[in-house]
């Protein structure tokens, strides 16, 4: 009887260790699914930064849209000279 | 950063701007020295001295060998239009004083800026006839060894043309070099600048107009990067003698006389502000259909801005090289108090 018990005790704790593992492999796997969420989450984050700083260092493309040469593109600034004959 | 300084030297105003007064001083200062050695007019100057001693080697200071290597340099370029050798013939025709030292019969000669010349085609067919092709002659040798020069026989050198654009572009190189970030340098309306107004951040810059130099600008350009502007004109230094016909200041070297095209003014643009000078020259004197012909063939990445004597304005189709906010006038309005 005893030998039953210590068999159902025995399979009782192994259900439990299994039970145990799989929950535990299940909220592992979470985890790792969870952080490679985020990474690749980061990831798509940091490709379009990486993209800007490289735009940044393309001094075409640091140039704000300018004016298109017109009358009206200067009419705001000041002039500091002009170019004249003397 | 100081103020905008302000003064007059080699018988023009000068303008600088933008940069911190020590380098404003210092600027001054080479172009007060450039004055003293450059001038044809002041009998003690280093040019005066050499045209009085042709076929003799003369040792002269770094700043003046330089400058008349660069001039001879011009001259080759440009193949002779610019030509700074013509001391002789500018005599010749009337041209011995300083504008700003006239006396009063000469002061007499010389013609209201608002008179301009009714040109018709006829006086500068005339002139055409007169042109006469040459290998061009050498008219100075350098010994690089000595730092000394010697003048042809019949050359005189007059550096007018090229002076002040040449020492401004020097002020700007040294000032650069040695770290300015910023500044604008306006030699008598040529102009050369660097880096970004420190409160627009670009630089206005206008054309003149020909006539009315205080009036409407012809054109606006806007400007960051290290450029350089240039503007001659027949129009201005302009006299009459008795019974002549006006006489102005651009000598055309084929001829040994005023030149004459179709051109009133011309602008170019560049990163040299002498090498724009000697160009503005050059267009002049061939007209506007030769003249944008030669700059393209020798210098297309130079840009123009032209106005010919019937009002219209022209530029090269290059001008975004050096700005991408400008505006330039169709037509310039020459309506004025001719006698």
């Amino acid at each position: 009887m005893s030998k039953k018990s210590d068999i159902i005790v025995v399979g009782v704790l192994s259900a439990a260790l299994f039970t145990g593992f799989t929950a535990y492999s299940y909220s592992a796997d979470k985890v790792k699914a969870k952080a490679q969420a985020k990474a690749a989450v980061v990831v798509t984050a940091v490709v379009p930064d990486n993209s800007k700083s490289s735009a940044v260092q393309t001094p075409a493309d640091t140039k704000p849209d300018v004016a298109q040469p017109g009358p009206d593109s200067t009419v705001t600034k000041k002039k500091t000279t002009k170019s004249k004959a003397s | 950063m100081g103020n905008p300084l302000a003064f007059r030297a080699m018988n023009t105003d000068f303008l600088i701007a933008g940069m911190p007064a020590g380098a404003a001083e210092e600027v001054k200062t080479m172009v007060e020295l450039a004055e003293t050695r450059f001038s044809r007019f002041s009998p003690t100057s280093e040019i005066s001295r050499l045209n009085q001693t042709a076929l003799a080697w003369t040792a002269v200071t770094s700043l003046t060998y330089d400058l008349l290597v660069d001039a001879a340099e011009a001259y080759h370029a440009t193949g002779g239009l610019f030509n700074p050798f013509l001391a002789e013939a500018m005599r010749t025709i009337g041209y011995d004083q300083s504008f700003e030292a006239l006396t009063p019969a000469k002061a007499a000669q010389r013609l209201n800026e608002k008179q301009i010349i009714v040109t018709t085609d006829a006086p500068c067919e005339a002139h055409q006839a007169t042109i006469r092709e040459a290998p061009l002659p050498e008219p100075l040798e350098f010994d690089f060894a000595m730092q000394s020069i010697k003048l042809a026989a019949g050359a005189a050198i007059d550096v007018g043309g090229i002076a002040k654009g040449w020492i401004a572009q020097r002020a700007a190189n040294r000032l650069i070099a040695s770290g300015i970030k910023q500044g604008l340098i306006d030699a008598g309306g040529d102009v050369v600048l660097w880096g970004g107004e420190p409160t627009q951040g670009s630089w206005g810059v206008g054309v003149g107009h020909p006539l009315l130099a205080d009036d409407h600008d012809i054109a606006d350009l806007w400007l960051t990067g290290l450029t350089a502007i240039a503007t001659s004109s027949i129009v201005k230094r302009r006299w009459q003698r008795s019974g002549e016909i006006p006489a102005h200041h651009i000598l055309d070297p084929r001829t040994g006389s005023p030149s004459c095209s179709d051109l009133l003014q011309a602008t170019v643009i560049g990163r040299d502000l002498a090498v724009a000078e000697q160009y503005t020259k050059g267009l002049i004197i061939l007209g506007s259909a030769a003249g944008i012909r030669w700059l393209a063939e020798r210098r297309p990445d130079l840009a123009y801005i032209l106005v010919r004597n019937d009002g219209a304005i022209f530029h090269s189709d290059n001008l975004n090289a050096y700005t991408k906010d400008w505006r330039v006038d169709a037509h310039v309005e020459l309506a004025c108090d001719n006698p």
